[in-house]
Formats: C-alpha cells, structure tokens, sequence
C-alpha cells in the first residue's frame, strides 16, 4: 500500500489512532515455543496445552485454502507476527479506574463506557491478546449468568469450559480455527442458566494496538433451556503499514428451546486479515440469529453458521458487507439441517464501492433426516461504481425430498435515475447515494439495536460521500 | 528418440496423428501434451466437487473410430433406426461405434454450399475451412486446471465426429441430425463436433446419443459451435445412453455480434452423465439461451455445469435448467455467469429447480456469479422442493394413482423448459422417455 493510499484511508478512518503502550510480553513466530509460553502465562491445566499444541500441529498439517481471496502477501509474513502481546494491565478489571489510563482513554474515545452505562447488560474489553476488562451488571450475575474472559472461564469453571470447549469447532475444522486453537487469548465465556432472560445486550469490544499484530480471541457461550441472551462484538485498530491479522474463533450451544442472537459490527481497518469461524448448535425448538456487519478490513473470510440438530430448531443469518477500495470481503452464511421440521433464512446485502469487491460464499445443506427442513436465501448485490466487483457462491446441497429450498440473487447498480429523481428534489447527490443504500441494506439493519443502527448508517454516509457524480 | 515402450495412450495418438494432416497431427500432439502435464480432476476441484471421475475409464482400450461403413437405412441397429424414423431431421449422419454408418443429406444442400458430413470426410474434401475453424472454442490452449483435462485428451484423440457449415446468409429450414449410436462396451471412445455458421446463417442442429445398456464405455464428446455474426444456431444434445456409459460432453459457443444460440442440453441415459455447456458472449448483441432438462432414475449420476462468459458489452443469456431425481438418482447443476468489465449493459440470468421423488434422490444447486461491471442486469434462483403433496391429493381425489399423479407433475415441471423448444417431435420423444422411467 503507497504512503498516499493509506494516508487517504487513514483520514476516512476515525479509529485509526494508536496508544504509546508498552506491552508487558510480546511473543513472536508460529512455533511450540510460543504456544507453550502462552500457556505458561496464562497458568493453564496441562490438558489445554496439550489441545493448543496438537492443535499448532493440525494448523501446519492443513493447506491453504485453494479458493476464495488472494491470501498470498499474509502467508508470507506468517513468521513476521506477533502472535501474544500482553498489555500492561491487570486482568479483568471491574471497574474502568482500574484500567491504566491510557488504555482506558481509548475505550473512552470509542464510547464503551458510555454505552455501557446507557444499554448494555455487561461489558468485556480485550486490547491486544487480552482482556482488560470485564463486567456484568449484578442482577444479571445474581441469577447465576456468567460473563468472564474465556481465562476466568477456564480457571473459575473448568468442568463446564471443558464438557463444550472446541465441540462445536474443533481445531480439524479449518485451517485458521486450528490456528485459534493454538493461540486463543482473550474472548468471552457466557453462561446463562436455564430460563434466564438477558433483555439487553452483552458486548465485547476488540481493540489493536500493537503493530503487527495476530489477534486470537475465543468465545464459547452457552445458553441453556429456555434462557435468552443477546452477544454483540465490535473491533477496530489503528492503522500501520504492515499487516495485521485477526482470527477469532466463535462456538454457541442454544440448548432446548432458548433463544439467542451475535451480532457483529467489524470495522477494522484495511490493513487487516480478518479469518473468523463462528459456529453455533442449536437444539430442540431453539433459536439462533447471526447478525453480520462487516465494513472494514483488508480480507475478510467469514460464513457464521448455525447447525440445527433438534427438531423445530430455527436460525436466521443476516449479513450486510461494504466493501470499498483495497477491500475483498469474502462472507456468507452456512445452514446445516440436522434433523426434522427446522427452518431457516439467510439475507445477505452486499455494496461494492471503488474498486472493492464483496463475495458471498454460502452453504445451505438438509441432511436425509431433516425431513420437511424449509430454507430460503436471499442475497442482493449493489454495485456503486464501474470498477465495483461482486461475486455469489451458493452451494445447495439436499438429501432429503420433503425439504424445501430456495435461493434468490440479484446485481444492480446504484441508479442514476434513483439519485437524479432525489437531487430533483433537493438532497446533495452524496447524500442521495447514502439514502439509497441506507434503503439497500434497511431489511438486515432494522434487526440492529437502536444505537447501533444510528453507527451504521453513520459509518454509510461516511462511505459514500464522494462516491458518486 | 528413446525407445520407450508406448503407453495405449500414446500409440492411439501415434495412429491418429499419422492419418491427420501435418497441422492436425500438431495440434494432436500439442494437446497431449497438456493432458499429460494436468492431473485428474478431484473433489477438491470446485468444478468437480460432487462428481466423481474414475480414472480407470481412461485405460480402457480406445476404440478404433473413424472411417466409414455405410449400410442402408434399414439395416442400421434397430434403436437408431426407430429414431430416424421419429425425428424431424431432414439430413442425419448416423454413428456406430464411431463409424460413420449411413447419411442421408439431400443434394440440394451441397448445391447451397452447405457442408454436413462427418469430421474426418471434411478434412479431406474441406480442409482449409476446418483448419480455420477446428480447436478454435475448445482448444490446447486455455486449458489450465483438472477440470481440462478431458477436453485435452479429447484434442489429442478425438477419432470421429460431424463437421457442418453453413454459408453466409442461408437459413435452413430444416433440422440436421447427427445420431452417435454404440453397442460395444469396454472402450473409451472420443468424439468431436464442429459448426461453423457463417454471418447471417440459420440452422437447427439435433445430437442424440444413444445405445442398449452396455459394459462400462466412456465416451468423451466435444462440441465446438461458431456463430459468426448475425446468425443463428438452434442445437440439442439428447444423451439417452443405456446404463453402464458414462458420458462426458464439453460443448462451448463462440457467439460473436448479434447472433444467436437457442441451446438444449437434455440428459435422461447413461449411468454416469457430465455435461458443460458454455456460451461466450463476444460481441454487442449475442444472445444465448441455454435450456436444459435431465432425470435420474435409480443408479444414475446426472451433473451439468454451465458457464455464461460475457466479455462484450450489451450482450445478453439466460440459463434455465430443470430436473428431477428418483431412486436413489443424483443431480448436479452448477453454473456461472462471469462478466468481464467490459461488459456493461449486460443481461444475465440462471435457474435451476430440482425435483427429488424420492427418500434416497440428492440434488447438489451451485448457481454462481462473478460480476466486474456495475451497469448490469443479473439475477439468479435455485430451488429444491418435494411434489406439492395438495397437487397429488387433488388428483388423487379425482381417481388418479399417486403414481400417475407424479407423473403428470414431473412432465409439467420439465415443461415449464420443454415448452420453449419449438421442435414438437423431439420433445415428445423426451417426454415419453420420462414418462417410462416413472411408470
């Protein structure tokens, strides 16, 4: 990336600041070593070092993916990152005065603490690998519901962590959760008892700092029979000249009956490698959402899935992708039909804006046992610009004859006699381009809590100004 | 030169390659070479993902091919001569076991100018136009990956064929037939088709592929389809092959400036069936719509896999392929629309729908779009559903076997496809073959 480039995107971007911390620990390169020190510092159970070796083992084993994006220019440098970097904080504080000032002050900047306040049921903040803060309002820890970093869920709740623990993705699952599984620091464990009802959101929000960094948060929730609880992430960095990468790995049981949704707003920024697995199990009469936002980052490679293997289970995954200059998104959805009488929907909204390009990557599969699964997708493209790219990539795979399933895509582009008919009417051209997108993605966006709708269509028309005319 | 031992392979290339012109024997050679240089296709070659393709097939014996052992209508194997009859054909090359057996073609067309005859006749009576023309849509070059490298052992050792032209401005009337008939099993057999339609030229071109069931033969088509611009190509490929022949067929159009291709791709034989059909859109004005209908029955793998190449701009295709499945039969269709940045103001559409009548049918839907202009239209759907069981009740109501009833069903559903191919006699003889297979 040129000087001007990045200068051009580092003025779009207005998380791209960075702190004067110095870490405590930084461990670099991709071997046993480093996974082991990891492991030491973090004073784990030998069993989870065993996993975390095994699973650097299964990460050199598998190849790389021969499809979706250009992953040549990160796999060069996969000896160059940092792949620990712990931050001169105490684990998990409770309270913000706990957390060293400057730290503290960018999640200031991002108005954490703020929301926290105002809307959210509890609150962990991870900076580099690790979690400098955590905390959950006392009613909602009162009835039993567990809001830890995943260290605290090992150490405080080692029977349930482990019964869970890699089942939904194991390290075999992909290359990039194989390498989750042999460096995971920081994430969230959630625990909600049977029939308690979390009404407002948790949030995790990630945050890089150090340059040339590998993120690698793990987070298992499990919602247990007829409990209901809401998981929201955000992340953002600054922005270097080099690489970064973040790999998280994501597993959710949605026991008999409970209900539960993860939503999403990755604002990274373009210089980051954003490879995720997100999966969930969800049991009898269960429901799971995905609710998928993805505006920044270099490439990102990443299909939430949800595995329905009770009957009656439901899922919906929206997804919404704005992929601008020097982007490739490359995300989508996964259904797997499990047993009988479950349903499903994935929505996808996609923009492609500048010479970005944004791909969706989907998989809908009925098992024969999934008698009368019933699945539709759908999934719109908006092209802004002539050199805008958009690519769809739906496998339907069915092995049961009373399943229904449909797919619908669409391409246009933003329309000239859209924008003229708005600016007829006396709104600027750009804002007229951020209506009609506002418009585009409006099905998935309305799913959003309020205040982060109102982020949404913000971070919009900060991306469409300029975009046309 | 070392005197290594050749392999089968090898040797037919050698006898192929001596009886070809000098260019020909080139371009034979060039194209094994590629087919040596690629591996098989896997599943893990997306295009490939659910088909499995047995290797060993291609060590079975080539069949020798080629030449021409004409006999009268009436002494012609008896399945193919019942299809003359029924055909609406005015002109037919008839195949056996990749010898030209018969043709019909009234003198009337030679006299316009047209060439219809088999490939090997046309080299020698047509050299230059074929050299000009062959290798040209499925060709040595571009062929990079796996999924290649039957089209490349195709190139080297194609061994029969049809070659039509048809000159500038001449609009036939009349369908053509080329009837590629097989009883012998336990070779591997390669054939190739090349048309050439000149600027403004019309014509209806229907292959059938068909035979009795047999031991396992692999047979590998190829079909080359030039539209110069202006004109005009209707052409079906009807593979009814008996069991134990696995089939596959690489058909690829270029279509050049205001011409058209009305394509149908019917597949209901063989145990084994893979089809790719590709239209590449090169210039203002070429449409392409691409039909197709296809049955698994029990024992049956049926895989389709179309391309829409868009590389010009305000060019226009449509896909629309149907099927259904039963016993344990499986069908694949996977497609893509690409469109170049140069081809703004496109129009590009695909379905598929899928039928499964069974507990044991599978159906794999992969529609695709790889989109690098923005001022397009495109659009695609896919479904998979069960028979609509208040459809079935109702006929049941009014006395009609459930069977019966699925029947009907099936032959509505594939008719939604059918009905848009105005040539009555062969889409009767597509229907009654599904209506066989379900009774």
């Amino acid at each position: 990336m040129s000087e001007t480039e990045l200068k051009h995107i580092a003025e779009d971007y207005q998380w791209g600041f960075a702190d004067e911390v110095e870490p405590e620990v930084k461990l670099k390169g991709l071997t046993p070593e480093v996974v082991r020190a990891i492991s030491e510092i973090k004073g784990e159970p030998g069993w989870l070092l065993e996993f975390r070796l095994q699973a650097l083992e299964t990460y050199f084993q598998k190849p790389w993916p021969a499809w979706g994006p250009d992953l040549s220019d990160l796999r060069r440098q996969m000896d160059d990152f940092y792949y620990y970097v712990k931050p001169p904080a105490r684990e998990n504080a409770r309270s913000w005065d706990e957390v060293p000032e400057e730290i503290r002050r960018t999640y200031e900047k991002l108005g954490i603490p703020e929301a926290e306040q105002k809307v959210l049921a509890g609150v962990g903040a991870q900076y580099d690998s690790e979690m400098v803060y955590h905390s959950i309002k006392e009613e909602l820890e009162k009835q039993g519901v567990i809001f830890k970093s995943i260290e605290d869920g090992v150490r405080e709740h080692e029977d349930l962590f482990r019964e869970y623990f890699s089942r939904v993705v194991p390290p075999t699952d992909n290359k990039f959760a194989a390498l989750n599984s042999a460096l995971f620091s920081g994430g969230s464990f959630v625990y909600v008892p049977p029939g308690v009802e979390v009404e407002v959101p948790l949030q995790a929000y990630f945050r890089v700092n150090t340059e040339g960094f590998g993120q690698f948060e793990r987070t298992l929730i499990i919602v247990d029979e007829g409990a209901k609880v809401h998981y929201i992430e955000g992340c953002t960095a600054p922005i270097y000249t080099t690489e970064a990468l973040h790999t998280g790995v994501i597993e959710i049981i949605v026991k008999k009956g409970a209900e539960s949704r993860y939503t999403t707003i990755q604002n990274w920024p373009v210089n980051m490698y954003n490879l995720v697995t997100q999966r969930a199990w969800v049991e009898e009469g269960g429901y799971h959402m995905w609710l998928d936002g993805n505006l920044g980052s270099k490439v990102t490679m990443k299909y939430p899935s949800s595995v329905l293997r009770g009957p009656g289970a439901r899922s919906e995954i929206l997804s919404i992708a704005f992929a601008g200059d020097g982007q490739h998104l490359d995300t989508g959805a996964k259904l797997i039909f499990a047993a009988p009488d479950t349903s499903g929907s994935i929505v996808s909204k996609s923009i492609s804006k500048g010479e970005g390009r944004s791909s969706y990557r989907g998989l809908v599969k009925v098992l024969p046992r999934a008698d009368r699964a019933r699945v539709n997708v759908e999934c719109d493209a908006l092209l802004v610009n002539e050199n805008s790219k958009t690519d769809t990539y739906p496998y339907m795979e069915i092995a049961n004859e009373t399943a229904s399933v449909g797919h619908e895509a669409t391409v246009s582009r933003l329309a000239d006699d859209q924008i003229f008919y708005l600016t007829t009417r006396g709104i600027p051209e750009d804002e007229a381009a951020a209506l009609i997108v506002r418009g585009f993605i409006e099905p998935v966006a309305k799913e959003l809590p309020l205040e982060f709708a109102v982020e949404l269509n913000r971070l919009i028309e900060l991306e469409m100004e300029g975009s046309v005319g | 030169m070392p005197t290594t031992k050749l392999t089968p392979l090898q040797a037919g290339l050698e006898r192929l390659s001596a009886s070809s012109p000098e260019w020909l024997a080139a371009a034979r050679r060039r194209a094994y070479q590629v087919f040596d240089g690629l591996e098989w296709p896997t599943a893990r070659n997306e295009a490939w993902r659910y088909t499995r393709l047995d290797p060993a097939l291609f060590e079975l014996p080539l069949e020798e091919g080629g030449g021409a052992e004409l006999l009268d209508a009436d002494r012609l194997p008896e399945l193919v001569r019942r299809r003359l009859e029924e055909s609406e054909v005015g002109a037919a090359l008839v195949f056996v076991n990749g010898r030209l057996a018969h043709l019909s073609i009234p003198g009337e067309l030679a006299a316009r100018g047209v060439v219809f005859t088999s490939l090997n006749e046309a080299l020698e009576s047509h050299g230059e136009r074929v050299e000009g023309s062959l290798y040209q849509a499925v060709g040595a070059t571009g062929l990079k990956g796996p999924e290649d490298r039957l089209a490349a052992l195709n190139a080297a050792l194609w061994s029969y064929g049809a070659f039509l032209y048809v000159p500038a401005g001449l609009e036939l009337e009349q369908p053509l037939g080329v009837f590629h008939y097989a009883d012998a099993g336990g070779v591997q057999s390669h054939a190739r088709t090349l048309v050439v339609l000149d600027d403004g030229a019309s014509a209806t071109l229907i292959e059938e592929f068909l035979s009795p069931p047999l031991e396992r033969r692999a047979q590998v088509a190829v079909s080359e389809l030039l539209l110069r611009p202006g004109s005009r190509l209707r052409h079906a490929a009807v593979q009814t092959w008996g069991s134990g022949v696995y089939h596959f067929h690489r058909q690829r159009a270029l279509i050049e400036k205001d011409a058209l291709l009305l394509d149908l791709a019917a597949n209901l034989g063989a145990t084994l069936g893979r089809t790719e059909v590709a239209s590449e859109l090169v210039g203002p004005g070429a449409d392409s719509e691409m039909l197709g209908v296809y049955f698994a029955g029990a024992g049956q793998h049926l895989d389709h896999y179309t391309t829409q190449h868009h590389t010009s701009a305000q060019a226009r295709s449509d896909v629309y392929y149907k099927g259904a499945a039963d016993g344990d039969g499986k069908v694949v269709y996977q497609g893509l629309i690409k469109l170049e940045p140069a081809a703004q103001k496109t129009d590009a559409y695909q379905t598929n729908r899928n039928l499964l009548l069974s507990r044991e049918a599978r159906a794999e839907s992969v529609p695709q779009l790889e989109i690098a202009a923005n001022d397009v239209r495109c659009s695609h759907g896919s479904s998979t559903a069960p028979v609509d069981e208040g459809q079935i009740f109702y006929m049941q109501t009014r006395g009609i076997e459930r069977r019966q009833a699925e029947q009907l069903l099936v032959a509505a559903f594939l008719e939604e496809v059918l009905g848009r191919v105005p040539l009555e006699k062969l889409r009767a003889h597509i229907a009654r073959i599904i209506e066989e297979r379900l009774a």
